[in-house]
């Protein structure tokens, strides 16, 4: 778990987990498990920080720029600790320092949220065109 | 070592097939291969206008075995498809294989198919591999595919999300007995275009079951027909042959149906769809690869059109159809959020 990790340590998400921006937040799906997740906007601008590599001591540093609340440090560990659950992040390959910080500070702080999809993508499917769950032939 | 030509076996105006906006060119000198091949194709009846990207297939018998596709972009019943540095490779259950070679502007796929599948008549697995061409052609010029269907009256479209055997065809038909027009029963090509989702037909064929004619007479009787695949009771039937006004090309939709057929339910309920489940809904309608390059064009293409889309929930009974007065309702809610 990140909690037991040291706070410089620099994690990044999977290669194979592709995020989505959207108007809202963004969505974010682990090609290897299928699940899919949708991030508010705070969210995001928190995971966001993992698409270059992070620690989690500017994660928390970006959520204060942000304005977020002591009440929030919950809901950021939360998602943190679910993105470390469900491995959609990794420790980091990239050297350390050296990448910017996405400029999200003109975003009304908002407690971060993360869910996850009930029900995973099919991984089999019927065919190229047809996602479904395969018949039993 | 002799190398062979390819021969032509059929006149030059039925070696080429628009498949949307594909234009494949089909190379065989097996003129069995090419028939089970075209027969495929021919499906797709709807022409596009052109400019239509160039894809060649070249196909022939072979019982050489090779490797399986490792199945790194694609695990589907029948086939595995792996990543190649600048193509994919695909091989199914009983032996047929295809290799493509991507161009900038079309795709080179080298089929081979084995004796055993020709000569028992299994189309299914040649069926898998041309889906996977097609797939790769409409993707990789701009198009998301979709396993849904969508119908238009005026201003109002609408998408229908269902898994196989979820009554996608049955709504659609009940629609157009009602004026609607469509765009298609289960497939269907989706892109955005100027901000808003704008869908197209593939093809204007139904896939209706026998039984269908209880509900709707004008089908007449469907049993004389082939199956359209040994695993299902199902015909294939052109739309303008029953519903003449029917064909429908491209419209923008601005609803999206998540249909549910169950057995435990007497009346349909029909039920409003938050933002959340419009995405889960088009997202389960859309084959998404392994491949991250690939898959995030997908995602962000579905997310951006569920974004434009308004949603119900249709749970319908098994015998829905017998009564369709439901249709009423269903109707004015959907101009309703249209």
């Amino acid at each position: 778990m990140l909690a037991n990790e040291p706070l410089n340590e620099r994690y990044e998400l999977r290669p194979d987990v592709v995020a989505t921006v959207l108007e809202d937040g963004a969505v974010l799906l682990d090609l290897e498990t299928k699940y899919f997740y949708r991030l508010n906007r705070t969210g995001w601008a928190i995971v966001q920080l993992f698409e270059l590599g992070t620690t989690m001591d500017e994660v928390w540093a970006h959520c204060r720029s942000l304005g977020a609340p002591g009440a929030d440090d919950a809901a950021v560990t939360a998602l943190i600790t679910e993105l470390s659950r469900d491995n959609l992040i990794e420790m980091s390959r990239v050297p350390n320092g050296g990448l910017p910080i996405p400029d999200t500070t003109d975003q009304p702080w908002s407690t971060p949220t993360i869910e996850r999809q009930a029900e995973p993508l099919q991984r089999v499917i019927i065919s190229a065109f047809d996602p479904s769950v395969p018949l039993v032939e | 070592m002799t190398v062979a030509r390819l021969a032509d076996p059929r006149p030059d105006q039925r070696k080429r097939f628009s498949c949307g906006p594909l234009q494949l060119t089909l190379r065989t000198d097996d003129v069995e291969l090419y028939d089970k091949i075209a027969e495929t194709l021919g499906l797709y009846d709807f022409a596009w206008r052109p400019p239509r990207r160039p894809v060649r297939i070249f196909a022939r018998r072979s019982n050489v075995p090779s490797a399986a596709a490792s199945g790194d972009f694609l695990r589907c019943s029948r086939m595995l498809v792996e990543r190649l540095p600048a193509g994919l490779r695909a091989s199914t259950t009983s032996g047929a294989r295809a290799t493509a070679k991507f161009r900038d502007t079309g795709e080179d796929w080298h089929v081979t198919i084995p004796d055993s599948l020709v000569a028992a008549g299994m189309l299914e697995e040649i069926e898998d591999v041309l889906s996977l061409v097609l797939t790769t052609g409409w993707r990789r010029g701009g198009w998301t595919p979709i396993h849904g269907a969508a119908a238009v009256k005026g201003e109002a479209c609408v998408l229908i999300c269902a898994p196989t055997g979820g009554g996608k065809t049955t709504l659609t038909a009940a629609l157009v007995r009602r004026g609607w027009q469509v765009l298609g029963d289960d497939k269907l090509l989706l892109r955005m275009d100027n901000g808003r989702p704008l869908v197209a037909a593939l093809l204007h064929t139904f896939n209706l079951h026998p039984k269908t004619r209880e509900w709707f007479p004008e089908v007449g009787d469907l049993e004389h027909l082939p199956r359209y695949s040994v695993w299902t009771e199902k015909r294939k039937v052109s739309v303008s042959s029953i519903w003449s006004h029917a064909p429908a090309q491209s419209a923008q939709p601005r609803v999206l149906i998540a249909l549910q057929r169950s057995a435990e339910i007497t009346e349909v309920v029909v039920s409003p769809l938050d933002d959340r489940k419009v995405l889960e809904a088009l997202l389960r309608q859309t084959v998404i690869p392994s491949d991250a390059a690939t898959a995030r064009l997908i995602v962000s293409t579905v997310a951006q059109a569920a974004a434009m889309l308004r949603g119900l929930s249709v749970e319908v009974p098994t015998d829905a159809y017998r009564d369709p007065a439901f249709l009423d309702d269903l109707e004015t809610r959907i101009e309703r959020l249209a």
